[in-house]
């Protein structure tokens, strides 16, 4: 009886476990993916609550109002086509399409879905109808526009923050859309003509949801894994001498065999001239020297550099290097750089939805040499790449990127602010320190020089991703990097599609909002 | 010392059901005074079983029975919110559980005519023979086909079947035996799972599993086989997960609901965004879109729970149930016989597990199976099966009551 009763409090003790468990779960789910399951576009409580709430209203950082109501309590956007263009998909739609804009991912807020009993009584004695909150976003208005206007005709994204609090500043994603005329996009029983053409992704939020091949900006994490991993690389040389061979049928790398910077032309107007283009996701050349079947990896505009410190290879984004470089690091300790830097990770964070970057090791030397230099299968998505810049700018801490700087109930009391919060902390100081002296000289003598502003220490990569083994399709052109100032903390992402060289288009246009911002005092 | 009366508790759970039903009764700005009266026969019911119960039972748990009252006006009330008939239909089945409950008691006050090993051979075969009604003439639901169809209302015999198991368990197990002795009991729960198995009412498999478990180990103590029933127990889920489709469906749909929204992972993901609505307090009663979620007022009743009155309300029911197993698990503890203590942990182990399982699968911790909450969820034979499980622990109660009275100490 005595041991029975023992096992009996044994039992207990077992219950309250699984009960613990089962809160502590609930309340940890809750926090975490709430808003995301309550914003969630299948949820139809959002679209009923909308037909009985005035929406509250949504505020750029400077209180301009991007989305208000008119007098009968209907949603109206700003009168300004350029700014709702170039904010489309921060601020969302009405309809629910977009579901990562504003007015989905805030619904909770606008809805009023947040408001607490007393202020819910408060609401109904007094008669009116129940009334959302407003939100004021941390972008700037004036600024996305302007970053909208200089990315002009491209199809692309650009997007800055500030590296000390995660706040982001501009978000803007071509091609737009205008959040006061989705007719296009809505079904006739709506009122909209449902006439968008077939695959159509101007809804998409290419700044959070485009996953890009990042090409030569990859070579950020390349060298972060080279500064921990292999001790004493700065002070190495390196010697480039042209393309890197590898054995067709089994991939690896074959240190002996070199072709001469002739030769190496001879090939490529042969392959121009005889080879049709291989199927897309194929990085594949088969070349026939001596016989014997290789296949290469080389330089952008296959380049011999000579001799080269790391430093000089990352200004001026030597392939080969860095093939090298990924290979004597291995696949398991790049992979481990990558994991630190939240490729591959899926984001929860609170304000945004942010699609995941991948890393994909490959199982041979040929595929890790490309993906050590962003090529094969690696993907990242433009504000994961700005969020990389600012932690190496942020002396090796990311901070968790934020769109929601206030929430403001209907009696205009603050109800939340922004609280900056770090996310990871994937450099040491020491790591962080020496990156951000590998992306200075990028600017100030390597690739980037475009992006170069007087009287500021301006750091950064660029990148020209191939995403097609035909060579007439241009690459897509990238620029990230940073101002290394106390007071102007500002990391930049941004791509061009289809817009050739990186360090030729995407430099410039990131030098001129960055220019921008600073006057604008950010 | 004086103790305070618990029977004072009930004034909350008048004040609840008073101000729940009030706030039904002017719903869509007409009065109904259908709710009013629903309200009223629900508290005449609860207060009335109380009163009588408590009169006729001087050492019953009132504790436990006000935990199982304020789980049943909680489930009633947002019965009602969906569907007055629903509801009248489930006091029905409420009144006639609180009687059966109250029959079983008496039954039980001897309660050494009820654990003879001869006893555990008519519980054994009516159980089988019960459980596999529905086989032959049964009706299938939810993927499950675990019902009798009587016409006027459906019987799952599964619900009625776990009360005779605890009592047979703790028949054996309350003799010191040899394994080799407990084969009789052995092949009895294997033959029981076999046919829930087929059924496809793998909730209840896993409560009836579970439960044997936790009684084979209050009973020897014994680590060895008590791990080796849970390694059994995790092989058995791995072949079922291979073996069968609605299985795997169940596993993929928890994994990622949002994969599969538009067929398997629908009623998760419906379930998810209720109770993220809802917020902190709730949408409020009658405010909520409820009827989306499938299985609403069964086995997804936490669901609307907490879309409707709130997470707070939603953990209220969680703590009750946690309050129900310290309740329980402290009769075991004041038992003077073995029988009776197994008895008392197996009834507990009941409706904690079948809580566990539901919520849990509610808020995606574990997989979804498909079993009522206790007390909570529509259902007669859920209803009655709950009560007849609180009437046996009630009757263990009101036993060591008395002995404890006779023995002078009380």
């Amino acid at each position: 009886m005595k041991s029975l009763k023992k096992n009996a409090r044994v039992i207990l003790i077992l219950f309250l476990v699984l009960f613990t468990v089962l809160v502590g779960y609930f309340v940890y789910a809750l926090n975490t993916y709430g808003n995301r399951w309550l914003t969630n576009p299948y949820n139809v409580r959002l679209q009923n609550q909308k037909s009985s709430v005035i929406p509250g209203k949504i505020l750029d950082r400077n209180s301009v109002v991007l989305a208000g109501v008119n007098e009968e309590g209907e949603r109206e956007y700003t009168s300004d086509r350029a700014t709702r263009k170039a904010l489309s998909h921060i601020i969302g739609d009405n309809y629910g399409l977009t579901s990562s804009g504003a007015e989905s991912f805030f619904a909770n807020y606008l809805l009023g879905m947040d408001t607490n009993l007393f202020e819910r009584l408060a609401q109904s004695f007094s008669g009116q109808s129940a009334q959302g909150s407003s939100v004021m976003l941390t972008v700037d208005a004036e600024l996305t526009e302007y970053a909208s206007e200089v990315l002009g005709d491209y199809q692309g994204v650009v997007v800055m923050m500030n590296y000390k609090t995660g706040e982001l500043l501009v978000s803007t994603s071509h091609p737009m859309f205008d959040p006061k005329h989705m007719e296009a996009y809505l079904p006739e029983s709506q009122g909209g003509t449902n006439d968008a053409p077939e695959g159509d992704s101007t809804l998409v939020n290419r700044a959070t949801a485009g996953q890009y091949t990042p090409g030569s900006v990859f070579k950020i994490i390349t060298a972060a894994a080279a500064i921990r991993y292999l001790p004493g690389i700065e002070s190495r040389t390196f010697d480039c001498t042209g393309p890197l061979a590898f054995d067709y049928d089994s991939g690896r790398y074959l240190s002996s065999v070199q072709i001469s910077e002739e030769e190496d032309k001879q090939n490529k107007e042969n392959e121009r001239s005889t080879a049709t283009p291989p199927p897309e996701g194929e990085e594949e050349m088969v070349e026939e020297t001596d016989g014997k079947n290789y296949k290469w990896v080389r330089d952008y505009q296959s380049s011999y550099h000579g001799e080269l410190t790391l430093e000089k290879a990352f200004a001026k984004s030597c392939n080969t290097t860095f093939a090298r470089i990924g290979m004597e690091l291995g696949a398991q300790k790049l992979a481990k750089m990558a994991a630190e830097f939240g490729i591959g990770t899926d984001f929860v964070f609170k304000d945004i939805i942010l699609y995941g970057s991948q890393f994909v090791k490959g199982s041979n030397d040929y595929e890790l040499a490309w993906s050590s230099v962003g090529q094969y299968k690696d993907l990242i998505t433009p504000l994961h790449l700005c969020l990389i810049s600012a932690a190496i700018a942020n002396d090796g801490q990311m901070m968790e990127p934020k769109l929601l700087k206030g929430v403001i109930n209907s009696r205009n009391y603050y109800t939340a602010y922004l609280k900056p919060k770090v996310y990871s902390k994937p450099l040491t100081e020491l790591e962080a320190k020496k990156m951000q002296k590998l992306m200075i000289s990028v600017v100030e003598s390597g690739t980037g020089t475009n992006a170069a502003i007087s009287g500021y220490t301006v750091g950064g990569k660029t990148g020209t991703a191939e995403v097609s083994n035909d060579k007439s399709v241009a690459a897509n052109a990238w620029f990230t990097g940073f101002v290394l100032d106390g007071d102007h903390p500002l990391a930049i992402a941004v791509v061009l599609e289809k817009g050739g060289s990186g360090g030729g288009k995407a430099a410039p246009i990131a030098q001129k909002i960055l220019k921008k911002a600073i006057k604008l005092g950010y | 010392m004086k103790r305070a009366n618990p029977g004072k508790l009930l004034a909350l759970i008048v004040l609840l059901e008073m101000s729940a039903f009030g706030l039904l009764s002017l719903r869509d700005e007409t009065f109904d005074p259908e709710a009013l009266l629903a309200g009223g026969i629900l508290l005449a019911l609860l207060i009335g079983s109380y009163w009588i119960l408590t009169k006729a039972f001087r050492y019953l748990d009132r504790h436990l029975l006000i935990i199982a009252d304020v789980l049943i006006s909680i489930g009633m009330i947002v019965q009602y919110r969906i569907n007055p008939d629903i509801a009248f239909k489930q006091m029905v089945a409420l009144g006639l559980g609180i009687a059966a409950m109250a029959v079983l008691m008496l039954l039980l006050n001897e309660i050494d005519r009820w654990k003879s090993t001869k006893m555990s051979w008519v519980y054994m075969i009516g159980s089988v023979l019960f459980l596999l009604v529905p086989l032959a003439i049964g009706s299938e639901q939810y993927g499950a086909k675990n019902w009798i169809d009587l016409g006027f209302f459906s019987l799952q015999p599964g619900e009625f079947v776990k009360i005779a198991l605890v009592m047979v368990l703790a028949i054996y197990l309350s003799e010191r035996q040899r394994i080799s002795q407990l084969l009789v009991p052995g092949v009895f729960l294997l033959a029981l799972m076999a046919v829930l198995v087929l059924e496809r009412d793998l909730g209840a498999a896993l409560i009836y599993a579970g439960t044997a478990v936790v009684l084979y180990y209050c009973a020897t103590g014994n680590l060895l086989v008590t791990a080796a029933g849970l390694g059994a127990g995790a092989g058995a889920a791995v072949i079922c997960y291979r073996l069968f489709a609605h299985v795997r469906v169940r596993v993929n749909a928890w994994r990622n609901p949002w994969a599969t929204y538009y067929d398997q992972g629908y009623q998760i993901a419906q379930g998810l965004m209720a109770i993220a609505s809802g917020g902190l307090f709730g949408l409020g009663l009658t405010l909520g879109v409820p009827k989306v979620i499938p299985a609403y007022h069964t086995d997804y009743i936490f669901a609307v729970i907490c879309e409707e009155m709130g997470i707070i309300v939603g953990l209220c029911v969680v703590a009750l149930y946690v309050l129900f197993a310290l309740r329980g698990i402290s009769i075991a503890l004041k038992c003077t016989d073995r029988f009776s203590a197994l008895v008392a942990i197996g009834c507990t182990t009941l409706i904690v597990l079948q809580s566990f399982i539901i919520l849990g699968g509610v808020i995606k911790l574990i997989p979804l199976t498909g079993v009522t909450l206790p007390f909570v969820s529509y259902g007669g034979s859920s209803m009655m099966s709950s009560l007849l499980v609180l009437g046996l622990l009630e009757s263990v109660a009101v036993q060591n009551g008395r002995r404890a009275g006779k023995g002078g100490t009380g």
